[in-house]
């Protein structure tokens, strides 16, 4: 009955994390879920995190990076709200591999809001293969936002999904926010390449809604 | 409603004792065989009906029981909601509708009635039918009824309701959603009117779901129907039932090391079909699901179980549950299903299962990852310990002995038939190393034998193929065949094994990190020769040839310690000495049996005429395949005929006093059938017995001739009525 229940709950925004295998797509929704990068267990493990972002419910999906399940991903992007296409920054293969995966969010909702994250910041220092620029045009070319995140340290990480509750609920549903206890501001940190929300491209992907993947 | 889920409860569970039953007496005695989730493999069957363990037995009775009253009560529940089902549901509604008092709302009601009428638009789907036929009635009985009671003995309204859509509309699609909707509609009136009732929305949609659908779902199925998809997803599980956890991509640290791998997940997914409302599919996905994860998270408890852990596993668990009507579920769920429901955790169990079922369809066996690189390597014989018990128990010439499972990481298994080795649930497996021998170094605790593979009926022809280009070449003698199909299910994915190792000693030292007591190395054979010492040894063994002087086991070096050479005697090679063995105990003609390489073919070649002649004679069951394989159900026969027949016993074993007894007595009525007419003359019985559908069509036209009933097979009346005729005829 515990699962029945559990199983229930509604969600306000699907979110659909997308990349090759071993990018950290998982260690990232673990950090969001758990804010720690200590492994926890969950209904169902790491695949599906329920989280309540000021008031609305953040379904997170991971999906399998494998290449033989690659092109039937759709299946987990069908009604996703945003998509978080992650790549790694020690791998440049990395970035570009999630070519594949632009045409499977043909099954996401319209105006499906895109973040480009480069995970594995921590290593960037001494193995970064994946250039700032080259990330920022790539995201650009996908008209998607850009961030770099570590699961690791935590960095930026929830700032990932502040971007996109803000780009699909708008600056309100933050200051609105009944519990008084607003996450923070999602500005980006001076050590990353986080587009800025007075960007223009953010901006504009924070206020068209309708935007299309 | 109790009863029902009370009852169902039972039955799920007695089918898990089953299974713990069956699976505890094939590592106890390797009697039993499970073949899959609630069936039992016809050697469990056979072990069951030759007086196996009681408390199967009894188990067995109960669960049998069990589920034929639940289908009976299901019976019932569907002639109820033939009957009554809506006029039942129309009551339970209006019962919130009109609250304690009785009184309906009317402006309420009228505000509603538009409200509900609004969502099944536009008109002309099934659901909007059937919903309106629900609220009409609904509404009709409010106000038409003095007292809430709605009568099941009033006329038909669900065939009411079916007759106007035959006669009104036709079928066509309407939006999917309609009736979650709808329900959730109701839910709000109830839960409006009922303000004490203290449970949640979703909670009070399930119980409206309840009454609703088993009045429309198999409209409601019909409508969705995918019989082709069905059939193919249904015929890609059963073709590809054989794939290993490895070749689907499993990691070998989160395989499941039980009997029947994932046997709890398999068996909730089994429980989609047969719930009948969106939800209680949903739930019994999740539940599937969520056990699913639980095992791959106990298996490795410090890590999260990540969809690149969990979707291969799920495709596993899909394939071995080859759940009915699939993609019939899967539209049901994506047309019935709240949607919103669809972007939650339910949702991602639904897409899983989506992705799960398009692989399947899709899969090929080319596609999965292929055993090529492995095969390069130097080869290993691999044995199931607990296959091995019996046998061991009885004869300490093996050296098996108790100790850890071995698993071997990153290797293939090759299957070799159970009647190499013993006529008891003797299967052997071959294994060799995928590209490198190397383990991976940080192993801790055994990994996990990977994959397996038969070379019959199981075997895909490409692997067929492969493992002849591979292994022998030129191909025959097959050194490799199938293990006794009946077996095969235990032994996919088995970890159960202990280590034969061929080849040289570098081989043997790089599996020694395992499990060094349970790796027996047999230094400097290659896997040709190895395999057919192995197997010559058994067979000479079988076949009261050879004495354990022959089996002397001696502890290996020091380069594998406690490690101990099995099977292995120079002498023991399938050439002349051998040949001479034989020559020597049954004569010159079994001699040459041996004294070729094409040993396996011609021994096997006597097994099939042996199994074609007690069929004929009808003294094998009647579903007991032809198969090559003498095991212990020939055994088994071939006792019980000696014994019927007052012909000397053979100790169970082939060997060529009983194989011309045998031979005689169906010798003796190919000539009272020839002499009656019924078959050439000049056909000998070994000629017929190549081509026994002769043998049999006669026997058929005798049994016609004679008014029998028509079978083929020589019974007791038959057997009676061939001896008076030829008896007539001679006189």
């Amino acid at each position: 009955m515990a699962a029945a229940a559990a199983a229930s709950k509604h969600v306000d925004l699907k979110i659909v994390f997308l990349g090759a295998s071993g990018v950290g797509k998982t260690s990232l929704v673990q950090r969001y879920a758990n804010d720690t990068f200590e492994p926890t267990q969950s209904t169902i493990g790491a695949a599906f995190t329920l989280k309540t972002w000021h008031g609305r419910r953040f379904g997170v999906w991971d999906t399998a990076g494998q290449e033989r399940y690659k092109s039937l991903s759709a299946f987990y992007c069908r009604g996703a709200g945003a998509a978080i296409l992650v790549y790694d920054v020690t791998k440049a293969d990395s970035l570009h591999a999630l070519d594949a995966y632009m045409d499977l969010l043909a099954s996401a909702k319209d105006g499906c809001f895109k973040v480009l994250v480069g995970s594995k910041l921590d290593l960037a220092p001494d193995a970064r293969e994946v250039t700032l620029d080259a990330a920022r045009e790539y995201a650009t070319s996908i008209d998607a936002l850009h961030i770099e995140a570590s699961a690791k340290t935590g960095d930026n990480v929830m700032d990932i999904f502040n971007h996109i509750g803000v780009g699909v609920f708008g600056f309100d549903a933050m200051t609105a926010s009944a519990n008084g206890s607003p996450a923070s501001t999602p500005t980006p940190t001076a050590s990353t390449s986080t587009v800025r929300l007075d960007d223009d491209s953010a901006a504009k992907s924070g206020s068209d809604k309708k935007k299309c993947c | 409603m109790g009863e029902w889920i009370q009852l169902r409860k039972e039955v799920h569970l007695r089918r898990i004792q089953l299974v713990d039953a069956w699976a505890e007496a094939a590592a106890g005695g390797g009697r039993a065989a499970v073949h899959g989730v609630g069936k039992l493999s016809v050697a469990g069957m056979l072990a069951l009906l030759n007086g196996g363990d009681a408390v199967i037995a009894s188990l067995k009775e109960r669960l049998v029981e069990l589920e034929t009253t639940m289908r009976e009560m299901q019976m019932a529940r569907a002639r109820s909601s033939r009957t009554g089902g809506l006029a039942s549901s129309v009551q339970i509604v209006r019962e919130a509708w009109t609250g304690d008092g009785g009184r309906a709302d009317e402006a309420g009601a009228t505000t509603l009635r538009t409200q509900l009428e609004a969502i099944v638009s536009p008109p002309g789907t099934v659901e909007a039918l059937n919903i309106k036929a629900f609220i009409s009635l609904f509404y009709s009985e409010s106000e038409s009824a003095s007292t809430p009671e709605v009568s099941d003995a009033e006329p038909e309204p669900e065939a009411g309701v079916g007759q106007s859509l035959v006669d009104e509309f036709d079928i066509v699609q309407g939006s999917s959603g309609e009736v979650q909707a709808f329900l959730e509609a109701l839910a709000d009136l109830v839960l409006f009117r009922h303000p004490h009732i203290e449970a949640d929305r979703d909670a009070v949609v399930y119980a409206l779901e309840d009454v609703v659908f088993p009045a429309i779902y198999n409209r409601a199925l019909r409508l969705v129907r995918d019989e082709a998809g069905d059939a193919r997803l249904a015929a890609q599980c059963k073709a590809f039932g054989h794939v290993t956890q490895s070749r689907l991509g499993i990691e070998p640290r989160y395989q499941s090391v039980q009997l029947v791998p994932f046997a709890l997940p398999i068996a909730l997914l089994k429980a989609v079909y047969v719930s009948v409302t969106p939800s209680r599919k949903l739930r019994a996905l999740f539940e599937a699901a969520q056990a699913l994860f639980d095992e791959l998270h106990a298996a490795v408890p410090e890590t999260p179980v990540s969809t690149d852990v969990f979707l291969p596993a799920f495709i596993y668990v899909v394939i071995k549950a080859n759940v009915r009507g699939l993609a019939t579920t899967l539209a049901f769920l994506n047309r019935y299903a709240l949607h919103q429901l669809l972007l939650g955790e339910l949702g991602f169990v639904v897409s899983s299962l989506e992705l799960a079922a398009e692989y399947v369809t899709g899969l090929d066996v080319d596609a999965l990852p292929a055993p090529d690189v492995c095969l390069q390597g130097r080869p290993f014989l691999v044995a199931e310990r607990e296959r091995y018990r019996a046998f061991c128990d009885a004869d300490d010439k093996f050296d098996f002995r108790p100790g850890p499972p071995v698993r071997v990481a990153d290797h293939w298994l090759l299957a070799v038939p159970a009647w190499f080795w013993h006529p008891q649930y003797f299967a052997a497996t071959l294994v060799v190393p995928a590209g490198s021998l190397a383990l991976p170094a940080a192993t801790s605790g055994p990994a996990v034998v990977t994959g397996v593979v038969t070379a019959s009926s199981n075997l895909a022809p490409a692997q067929a193929a492969y493992i002849d280009s591979v292994f022998f070449s030129p191909p025959p003698p097959r050194q490799v065949i199938s293990i006794d199909v009946f077996d095969y299910e235990a032994v996919d994915d088995s970890p159960q094994a202990a280590l034969i190792v061929a080849g040289d000693a570098g081989a043997a030292l790089q599996c020694a990190p395992v499990a060094t007591d349970t790796v027996f190395w047999i230094p400097g054979g290659d896997f040709d020769a190895v395999s057919r010492t192995v197997y010559t040894a058994v067979m000479a063994e079988k076949l009261g040839i050879v004495d354990g002087s022959h089996y002397a086991g001696h502890v290996v070096p020091d380069a594998l310690p406690g490690a101990t050479v099995v099977a292995w005697d120079e002498s023991l090679g399938c050439g002349e000495e051998l040949a001479e063995a034989v020559a020597a105990a049954y004569g010159p003609s079994w001699g040459a049996l041996w004294s070729d390489a094409d040993v396996g073919s011609r021994v096997r070649a006597l097994v099939v005429a042996l199994q074609h002649a007690l069929h004929i004679l009808d003294a094998l069951p009647v579903f007991v395949p032809v198969q090559e394989q003498f095991g212990f159900i020939l055994s088994a026969a071939l006792t019980a005929f000696q014994a019927k027949h007052g012909l000397a016993a053979s100790g169970g074993r082939l060997d060529p006093a009983g194989y011309s007894d045998v031979m005689g007595v169906l010798e003796a009525r190919r000539a009272h059938l020839a002499r009656l007419g019924h078959l050439d003359p000049d056909a000998s019985l070994a000629q017929l017995l190549r081509t026994p559908q002769l043998l049999r069509d006669a026997v058929r036209a005798f049994q016609r001739s004679e008014e029998l009933f028509v079978d083929g097979r020589l019974g007791a009346k038959t057997m009676a009525a061939l001896s008076s005729q030829h008896g007539e005829l001679v006189a």
